[in-house]
């Protein structure tokens, strides 16, 4: 991420323009500031081609003027372009070393004064500078009477154009590391300044000898004061003739100057996103996803990170595997080989779909529900009311005054899809978040979760074909501002010109509430997020943890039906942020409000949310809550994200699950649904995935895969392994307390079979459709 | 410490040329303008003088229209460049830049394209109304001037500063309920502030030093640079020009610095 508060999705976006009046106004302002600024340069060139100014081109076309100027100023032309060359030779010997010298100087009081000093001539009208020098060196004749003497007026004049940017340039590399290299390699002073911090300044170097060189040419003020006769320039000859001559003379000769002028401007300005070119990298929002956590250092780890794994999950009409869906499940393999149902007692009771469980996700693509792509995927709530009660039984608790009891209201998402100039973000899915619910939407960056919270938020508009209704309400054609949600933005988006106070009344101030009730209202709410005092305080002299706190008393002050949360830790350094998470889920409990949190990053996820929403490149990979998405992942993706399993590669066989060195598990012991579904052709290939503190350690011999341990770390609380099993293959174990393996010891590994995640093998088919 | 001072061979030859052709040609003007029949009462003589008093006023009137007209016209075009996103706008963009360095003389005679005897208002007014308006040789011609190199300049400020305008200010503004206008006015404007009142500076510096655009329209108002000119070449009254050079440079510098303080932008770069 380049900038704070920027995600990559929306680098993406071309800028939202607002296509009302205010766009309309300000498009004629450009349209007639361009014409005004462009439409007498036209004029201009048609003139120095027709015959006749004033009929215009119908008195014909003719080359006649520009011979005409070229016999009467044709010196001016040559005169000007090598005196600019001049000046932009001796700006470059004079202004980079003078660049250097102050960017060696560094603080030094001195440097700085001179530089300013140097600077000086761009504040001074050119009359009173040519003027000057007329006075002072006027008498010295042969000085007086050379071009010499308009090329000190100009070298005075366009140095600091020289000495700006290749100080600007030298001042963000670290100019004093490289030279102390050099330095320690030999070379001396002075070579280091040539070969070491010259060749590194050229890009100011370029874009400051263009400027001298377009300055010096069209420079007027000084050189009219300057000038003989013998040393007229450019732009002094053209004054001649527009004083004197007729229009198509002139119009000719500024033609002339136009020829000379405009490709160095262009190339001016093409510099700075030439420069920028080799450092950008890559496409917009095209950030590498990051890989998902796995032990196996191998290649196989570098395959994890790709697509590969969940693709066959992520093919068009697939949906997502859920061991919570309703219907049953789809029959694969398992079921053809002639498996028996597993055995009951093999799952996980306590997970069983029922009215226990908060939120029930639906699978799309199954028979009963195949009706529309725009569906993806679905929480349904019929335990949504044990959400709600156990929120308001919490701020009953929770000692809130009223005034700060939010009315919530439940977030649904209906076939919302976002795609920014053609490329898809956000594929077509549907959620839905219960009044008073805390919904975490969770991902790795990219994954397009911001892009759902702004279109929560009215920051983005869904796909034709989407909905985004607040409680009853339809707001997918409300602006944000008719929303009243509050957001707390990623760089908290703290407005810098407002204090403390102004910034949590803003929202309050805008929607015309009295100034009296306003105060209170900002008073309850910075003492809701413990700020009394601040009130007062610029927010730029905050810490950040204080700036995390005004964001959300500015979004809570509203009292906004639903709360946005855009990673509203990540900007926290650690220390501080296990304690800002309690206390934020402390406050948000007992408010009871609607609350969506995107971020990043497992803990806080767990920590904060009641439903936990997965994605990944633009789909919902999983919805459920923290328990159902930790003990039953749907994807190989989600197994690996959550928890940081450990990956091997497995075959199915028969009735048995291989894994790497041969042990066999009978796929009876599995999980309830495990293997179902996958493991079909390709030799019955398998990916298994295992949390690091399910296995244990057996003597080796005894259990049913073996491993030499690699390394052993106690960090406290447990004891970290890294077990190497197969040639390629890596298992990392979680043992708790310390744990004393020696290194290069030879161990069995037993993963008790209920603990197992069986998916699609991660190599072949599959990739194709990402 | 020997380390921390400026390495003074680097800078020898670029203050030696610095010193020769500014630093003494403009302490020179000051002994030169108490070098008249009046003694350093020429600067009294340039207030009571209505001649020197009345172009002084009306140099700063003009230059303070055309910061206001530039900045209103620039940063709205700047502000929008910046935003839109639709087809030609790449070309509006060179269009309202390139511009940015054309000498002042150049600039008066794209005034005369547009506003002289044989321009583009005459001509039409001529065809719709039957009397040709010609307003190129008057202060409204300088006005017209003015403004044509001032709005790049403020269009180029305008952009950078909107560019780096973090966007979220204005989302949050929104999610707090308001308007698109309402957004401009609390928070883009003050947000850009800092570029306005620097470009301001640069508009209006440039537009009291300007000397070539009113060197070409050789209009029936005396602006300042233009006065010294003419009192140094058809009077010879060196002392009373060096004096207004030194009030016009001290004026120019001081509004630069002034608003460089204020903003701690770079202010410095005229070149009309």
């Amino acid at each position: 991420m380049t900038r704070a508060g920027r995600r990559p999705g929306e680098r993406l976006k071309a800028p939202r323009a607002p296509k009302g009046a205010f766009h309309r106004f300000a498009l004629a302002v450009t349209v007639l500031c361009s014409l005004f600024l462009t439409v007498p340069v036209l004029m201009t060139a048609t003139v120095a081609f027709s015959k006749n100014a004033f009929r215009g081109p119908s008195s014909g076309f003719t080359l006649d003027w520009f011979s005409k100027v070229l016999g009467l100023y044709g010196d001016t032309v040559i005169r000007s372009l090598y005196l600019g060359l001049a000046t932009l030779a001796l700006c470059t010997l004079l202004g980079v070393p003078a660049a250097y010298a102050f960017v060696k100087a560094g603080k030094s009081r001195a440097a700085a004064f001179l530089e300013e000093a140097l600077v000086l001539p761009l504040s001074v009208p050119g009359i009173s500078i040519g003027l000057g020098i007329l006075l002072c060196w006027g008498t010295v004749t042969w000085f007086r009477q050379s071009w010499l003497f308009l090329l000190a007026g100009h070298t005075v004049f366009c140095l600091p154009f020289m000495v700006r940017p290749v100080a600007a340039v030298l001042r963000v590399i670290p100019l004093d590391v490289y030279e102390e290299a050099a330095a320690t390699l030999g070379e001396r002073r002075f070579m280091r300044f040539i070969r070491i911090a010259a060749p590194l300044a050229l890009p100011g170097i370029l874009s400051g000898a263009l400027m001298a060189l377009t300055l010096s040419i069209g420079e007027f003020n000084v050189s009219w004061m300057l000038q003989t006769p013998f040393t007229r320039t450019l732009p002094v000859g053209l004054a001649d003739s527009y004083a004197s001559l007729r229009l198509e003379i002139g119009s000719a000769y500024t033609v002339i100057f136009f020829a000379i002028l405009v490709p160095a401007l262009a190339l001016l300005q093409k510099l700075p996103e030439m420069a920028g070119k080799g450092k950008r990298p890559g496409p917009a929002g095209e950030e590498p996803e990051e890989p998902m956590p796995d032990t196996s250092p191998g290649g196989q780890g570098a395959r994890m990170a790709g697509p590969g794994p969940a693709a066959a999950l992520d093919a068009p009409g697939r949906a997502p595997q859920t061991p919570l869906t309703e219907g049953p499940l789809p029959q694969f393999p398992a079921a053809a080989s002639g498996l028996p149902p597993l055995a009951a007692g093999s799952g996980l009771p306590a997970l069983e779909a029922g009215p226990g469980a908060l939120a029930r996700t639906e699978a799309q693509g199954l028979p009963p529900l195949a009706g529309g792509p725009g569906r993806l995927a679905r929480t349904e709530g019929p335990g949504l009311p044990a959400v709600q009660s156990k929120a308001s039984e919490a701020a009953r608790a929770g000692g809130f005054p009223a005034a700060a009891r939010l009315e919530p209201v439940p977030v649904r998402l209906e076939g919302c899809a976002k795609s920014f100039g053609g490329q898809t973000v956000v594929h077509p899915f549907s959620l839905e978040i219960p009044a008073g619910g805390k919904c975490v939407i969770l991902g790795p960056s990219g994954c397009g979760k911001t892009t759902v919270l702004r279109l929560i938020a009215g920051l983005e508009r869904p796909d034709p074909g989407g909905r985004v209704l607040l409680g009853a309400r339809d707001v997918t054609d409300v602006p944000p501002e008719g929303r009243r949600t509050g957001m707390v933005f990623q760089s908290y988006a703290l407005f810098p010109h407002m204090t403390v106070e102004g910034n949590v009344g803003y929202g309050l101030k805008v929607r015309g509430i009295p100034k009296k009730e306003a105060a209170r209202t900002v008073a309850e709410t910075l003492e809701m997020v413990r700020l009394e005092g601040a009130a007062k305080r610029d927010v730029n002299r905050l810490s950040g943890g204080q700036r995390q706190r005004v964001a959300l008393a500015r979004a809570l002050a509203v009292k906004p039906r639903v709360l946005l949360m855009d990673e509203p830790l990540a900007a926290l350094d650690a220390l501080l942020r296990a304690g800002v998470r309690e206390e934020l889920d402390r406050l948000l409990t007992s408010l009871g409000i609607t609350t969506v949190i995107v971020t990043h990053d497992l803990d806080e996820a767990m920590s904060l949310g009641e439903l936990i929403v997965v994605m990944k490149s633009g789909r919902i990979e999983q919805a459920g809550t923290p328990l159902e998405i930790w003990e039953r992942p749907a994807s190989a993706f989600v197994a690996g994200f959550v928890g940081g399993s450990n990956r091997l590669d497995g075959r199915l066989e028969g009735d048995f699950l291989i894994l790497p060195g041969g042990a066999a598990v009978p796929r009876a012991l599995l999980a309830e649904g495990q293997g179902n579904g996958c493991g079909n052709g390709r030799g019955g290939k398998v990916s298994v995935f295992f949390r690091p503190d399910r296995p244990r350690l057996a003597p080796a011999g005894l259990a049913g895969m073996r491993g030499t341990v690699v390394s052993s770390r106690f960090v406290g609380a447990k004891t970290r392994l890294l077990v190497k099993v197969e040639r390629e293959s890596f298992i990392r174990i979680e043992l708790s307390g310390a744990d004393h393996v020696r290194i290069g010891s030879d161990v069995g590994v037993e993963v008790p079979p209920e603990s197992l995640f069986l998916f699609e093998a991660a190599a072949g088919a599959g990739s194709a459709s990402l | 410490m020997r380390k921390k001072l400026p390495p003074a061979l680097f800078l020898a030859p670029a203050f030696t040329v610095f010193a020769a052709f500014f630093l003494l040609p403009v302490a020179r003007l000051l002994p030169e303008s108490a070098g008249g029949q009046e003694g350093w009462w020429v600067y009294v003589r340039i207030l009571q003088d209505s001649r020197y008093w009345g172009s002084l006023v009306s140099t700063v009137v003009l230059a303070l229209a055309v910061t206001a007209g530039s900045q209103l016209l620039g940063g709205v075009a700047g502000l929008f460049l910046e935003r839109a996103s639709f087809k030609g706008r790449g070309l509006l963009i060179a269009a309202l830049t390139l511009p940015i360095s054309f000498p002042g003389v150049v600039v008066g005679f794209m005034v005369i394209m547009l506003a002289g005897r044989q321009g583009l208002a005459a001509a039409v007014t001529g065809a719709a109304f039957g009397s040709r308006l010609v307003f190129a040789y008057s202060a409204a011609g300088l006005f017209v001037g003015y403004l044509y190199f001032s709005i790049p300049r403020v269009v180029t400020t305008v952009m950078a500063a909107a560019s780096k305008l973090d966007r979220s200010l204005e989302e949050a503004a929104r999610t707090l309920g308001a308007s698109p206008g309402r957004v401009v006015w609390d928070v883009t404007i003050p947000a850009l502030l800092p570029a306005l009142v620097s470009t301001g500076a640069i508009c209006f510096s440039t537009s009291i030093g300007a000397f070539g655009t009113a060197f070409t329209l050789a209009t029936d108002i005396n602006v300042l640079p233009i006065v010294i000119y003419t009192e140094y070449t058809l009077s010879a009254n060196i002392a009373v020009a060096a004096a207004l050079s030194l009030v016009l440079g001290l004026t120019s510098w001081t509004v630069l610095f002034a608003a460089r303080l204020a903003t701690g932008l770079e202010t410095a770069g005229h070149a009309a």
